[in-house]
């Protein structure tokens, strides 16, 4: 799914995702790129079909030369993900819960090693408010329910989740908000499953903290062909003497 | 000077002794003039003025780099301004008692001059401190949308004396500091998202909750709708025409327009293929004045009267607005 393909000289390299699949083709010294909602029929796959469906809308990247081959190359997303639960998740007082969410994922297109397009959405687009009207973060939208086993369809991400309640009260948790710059993603080659870091939360009186613990899946989860498509672009070091100095300059007004 | 305003006294030869005895007078008031006391007036002067506007130029710098990142707009060029024409001020008083001018007289007649110019500015001064406090308010900024009274516009400056606004179809339209510290001002781009309000009118007897479902499906499949803040759903009340509803999804505070044009046709095609009929105002002419309509068909005169009766004498043919 993410290795590189043959741009067919005739015809169309579709990627099938569960809610969208993106379309590339050669046009002279460049290359037309299509992306459409998907059905989610084929989804995970690959493939070149003869003539692309009518109607679709094509964006004409012009090149240097002929192109002979491309990839699409997974990314977590820049702006956090606002994890919307469905249904709440409810917490005693002093208790742990684990099990897996799920994100959408984005991609950049490269072309003969480079990369044309970046943030691809491989899932439905969505934004999110997190914060007051006044004051927040823009984030992607991530509907997803707290299930017991990774379900991540096609185009999305897995993340493991341990959620403690250190609060003396029950909890319920319907919103929570993900930085991925700190987030790495694993997956096998043929794109069947994308898991992601896992991720601790902690929802105590003075808020709520979340960081990722970077490591390798559980084999049985990955297989034995599992790679790692992503590392962590900031390590948890990094992101904390980040954050640091955005706090600082805030509180100082600089 | 023409050629005849030339008087000759005498030959060249009589001339160079007298120029020989001028010199050493010309000499001798330069002398006195250039005395010690003189000299070292000079060089006070000299150094006021050098030292004074250096001086000057430092806190302007220092007083720009402070206002740069706490003013906004033109904040920290009028701060710099003030700086530099208070500085100068200074120099030049300190200046003249150097000098020995007296700057009583000067001053009380600067007094008198400044009552009368404050009498015949007092509305530039009024927009002056206004937009002094307009500035230290903060209430918008170079870039914002803005709304004064009856004009909509993108604030271009905010001087001294007038707020610059460029409207939508490109006029400048220039408010008074003035009127701006009077007016209300409604700032839509302050915030970073905003709601859209969407006032949507259906006909009585529409299954309300299936509206509801239809304009929240409709949100959540547009992609410049914000999933998180939940659309606003009112069921507002019981209009003349139709029972009122208010749909308010949040967006980006750019993406304003591009969702009303989005959703507007959305909801009149998806409420049209759901049965969902949009009420307008309606007349409608019951059966008891048809009937009495069709029993005078050649009588257009009858026909019309009827028509503008509205058969209230009958109390049958009510004109009822559904």
């Amino acid at each position: 799914m993410w290795e590189g393909r043959d741009i067919p000289g005739r015809g169309t390299l579709a990627w099938r995702f569960a809610e969208r699949t993106v379309r590339v083709r050669a046009s002279g010294s460049g290359v037309e790129v299509s992306e459409e909602a998907s059905t989610g029929e084929g989804a995970g796959t690959a493939s070149t079909r003869a003539p692309a469906p009518a109607g679709l809308s094509w964006r004409r990247i012009a090149l240097e030369r002929e192109p002979a081959t491309a990839r699409l190359s997974p990314r977590i997303p820049e702006r956090p993900w606002l994890v919307l639960f469905g249904p709440v998740l409810e917490l005693a007082p002093r208790t742990t819960a684990a099990g897996w969410i799920r994100a959408p994922l984005q991609a950049d297109l490269v072309v003969d090693g480079t990369p044309l397009l970046r943030d691809l959405g491989l899932g439905v687009q969505k934004s999110a408010w997190f914060g007051s009207p006044q004051n927040g973060v823009l984030c992607v939208a991530a509907r997803s329910a707290f299930t017991e086993a990774p379900a991540a369809p096609p185009g999305t991400i897995a993340l493991r989740l341990t959620v403690r309640n250190e609060t003396s009260e029950r909890i319920e948790l319907a919103r929570l908000c993900v930085y991925g710059d700190s987030v790495g993603a694993w997956g096998r080659a043929d794109g069947a499953l994308v898991l992601g870091d896992s991720l601790e939360c902690a929802v105590g009186d003075s808020g709520t903290r979340v960081s990722a613990r970077h490591g390798r899946p559980a084999p049985e989860l990955l297989g034995p062909d599992g790679v790692e498509l992503l590392a962590p672009r900031q390590s948890a070091q990094e992101r904390f003497f980040a954050r640091g100095f955005e706090l600082l300059r805030v509180i100082a007004g600089m | 000077m023409n050629g005849s305003d030339i008087v000759s006294t005498g030959t060249a030869a009589d001339a160079a002794p007298s120029a020989d005895a001028a010199l050493p007078d010309l000499l001798e008031v330069v002398r006195s003039f250039i005395s010690t006391q003189a000299l070292v007036t000079a060089l006070k002067a000299l150094a006021i003025v050098v030292v004074g506007l250096a001086l000057v130029r430092l806190a302007a710098m220092v007083t720009g780099r402070l206002a740069r990142g706490r003013l906004q707009g033109r904040g920290p060029d009028l701060a710099v301004r003030a700086v530099r024409y208070a500085g100068f001020t200074l120099v030049a008083v300190n200046l003249f008692d150097v000098l020995g001018i007296d700057l009583s007289a000067l001053l009380g007649a600067a007094g008198i001059a400044g009552v009368a110019i404050g009498f015949a500015a007092q509305t530039s001064m009024s927009n002056l401190i206004s937009g002094i406090f307009l500035l230290s308010e903060k209430a918008f900024a170079p870039g914002d949308v803005i709304q004064v009274d009856a004009s909509l516009g993108v604030v271009e400056a905010v001087d001294l004396l007038s707020v610059k606004l460029r409207t939508f179809d490109n006029r400048l339209v220039r408010i008074p500091n003035e009127t701006m510290v009077k007016s209300n001002i409604v700032n839509a781009t302050r915030f970073p998202v905003r709601r859209v309000d969407i006032p949507v009118g259906v006909a009585y007897g529409t299954d309300l909750a299936r509206a509801r479902m239809v304009l929240m499906e409709l949100a959540a499949a547009s992609p410049l709708v914000l999933a998180e803040p939940e659309p606003l759903f009112v069921a507002d009340g019981f209009g003349p025409s139709a029972i009122n509803l208010l749909f308010g999804p949040w967006v980006r505070k750019d993406d304003v327009l591009a969702v009303k044009n989005e959703l507007v046709p959305a909801i009149a095609r998806r409420f049209s293929e759901e049965g969902i009929a949009i009420a307008y105002q309606t007349l409608t002419l019951n059966g008891a004045l048809e009937a009495r309509i069709a029993a005078a068909p050649g009588k257009p005169e009858a026909k019309r009267g009827a028509a503008r009766g509205g058969g209230r004498g009958t109390g049958k043919g009510k004109v009822p607005e559904t």
